[in-house]
């Protein structure tokens, strides 16, 4: 029964263990954390990935990720004030992707969907 | 005529039709930046106007398919605004903005004036204060995202309004809308029922204890372990009694030996 087990028990270790690799084993949707919302996209053949949204007017380089330690991952941190911010991934500076997971979608009206990640008050 | 006379007659006409700019149509992001300044100047919130154009300009979309979402959207500002006015006279800015901007929204995702108003008059028959334009708007947006999840309108104000009879905050009502929709699955199979949560509601669950034990995320668990697979292990023996230590008589001294 052990043996069996052990498989199951592995993965859900290595699973805690490598937060970081996370990414490569599916997509991460955007996380709150006490520095701010973690954007992470996994992006192969990306050469520049940058985060657009409702928060920053839209700009495809102001908020840039940063490429990670696993080859093809990029990360971004970014404070966000509390409430519903709508955002999408610009590769190459003209890409514009879909978020592969996030909290909520919105149809953006133009034929793409915007991810959508909720700010909640600390206070509340 | 011969009929391929008619075609090509049919076609010139349609290509005229798209060869000459209708001329209502933004040509230029001026056009559309004046778009945003009338729907200020009629007092309409002019944030969302300007974000979902300078969106569209950053994604490449011309001007043309910008102004017509824009449009869209500015009806669904107006028709909020008029809904606000109309219910909350005494409310003024910047308070009309987000609510209107909220409500809208809603109206974007599919809610309708009667849906809203029936909303209202729920809330209001509960006995409890009027609530205010904000709570309205939020409550709306909730129940869009049951909507959103095609559930039962009806069952889906049901929870909103018994959200808001036990004084769950505008931002509560929302993330009770967004969890009904993030578990579509369940209510639409069986699995959860809008009813139900409404109870709970009324029960006194408050929101962060709905959906508390289904926060966790399930995980597969192997075949083995699965209820009805697990094989049936016979009773494991009692452990031997250790026996008692058995008294060894004094070794003899060690005798040296000679050389």
């Amino acid at each position: 029964m052990r043996l069996l087990l052990m498989p199951f028990v592995m993965t859900i270790v290595a699973i805690a263990a490598c937060g970081s690799c996370a990414s490569a084993l599916g997509p991460v949707a955007p996380a709150v954390t006490p520095d701010g919302v973690r954007f992470v996209l996994a992006h192969p053949d990306a050469r520049s990935v940058a985060l657009a949204g409702s928060f920053n007017q839209w700009s495809t380089v102001s908020h840039p990720l940063a490429p990670t330690n696993t080859p093809g991952v990029w990360i971004a941190v970014v404070p966000l004030p509390p409430g519903e911010h709508l955002f999408m991934y610009v590769v190459n500076g003209d890409r514009w992707i879909s978020p592969p997971l996030a909290e909520d979608y919105a149809e953006d009206g133009f034929g793409s969907r915007n991810g959508i990640v909720v700010v909640r008050s600390p206070e509340r | 005529m011969r009929l391929k006379t008619r075609l090509r007659v049919a076609l010139l006409l349609i290509g005229m039709t798209f060869a000459v700019p209708h001329p209502s149509l933004a040509q230029s992001v001026d056009d559309l930046r004046r778009l945003a300044d009338d729907a200020a100047a009629r007092g309409l919130p002019a944030a969302p106007i300007s974000n979902k154009i300078r969106e569209g300009l950053a994604k490449g979309v011309p001007p043309q398919r910008i102004e017509l979402v824009v449009r869209q959207m500015t009806l669904h500002l107006e028709n909020a605004d008029r809904m606000v006015r109309e219910m909350y006279p005494a409310t003024g800015r910047p308070a009309r903005d987000a609510a209107v901007t909220l409500l809208a929204e809603s109206f974007g995702s599919g809610m309708t004036f009667d849906e809203v108003r029936e909303l209202n008059r729920q809330s209001q028959a509960s006995g409890k204060p009027p609530i205010s334009a904000d709570d309205l708007a939020s409550a709306a947006k909730g129940l869009s995202f049951i909507k959103e999840a095609k559930l039962s309108v009806a069952d889906g104000t049901g929870v909103i309004v018994e959200g808001m009879k036990q004084g769950f905050l505008s931002h509560q009502i929302l993330d009770l809308g967004r969890e009904v929709k993030r578990r579509e699955g369940d209510y639409r199979t069986g699995r959860a029922s809008l009813r139900d949560l409404r109870d709970a509601i009324a029960r006194g669950d408050r929101p962060e204890q709905l959906f508390r034990e289904r926060r966790v995320e399930p995980v597969e668990r192997p075949a083995t372990m699965r209820p009805g697979t697990a094989v049936e292990r016979p009773n494991r023996p009692e452990a031997p009694q250790r026996p008692q230590p058995v008294e060894r008589p004094q070794r003899p001294e060690q005798r040296q030996q000679p050389r």
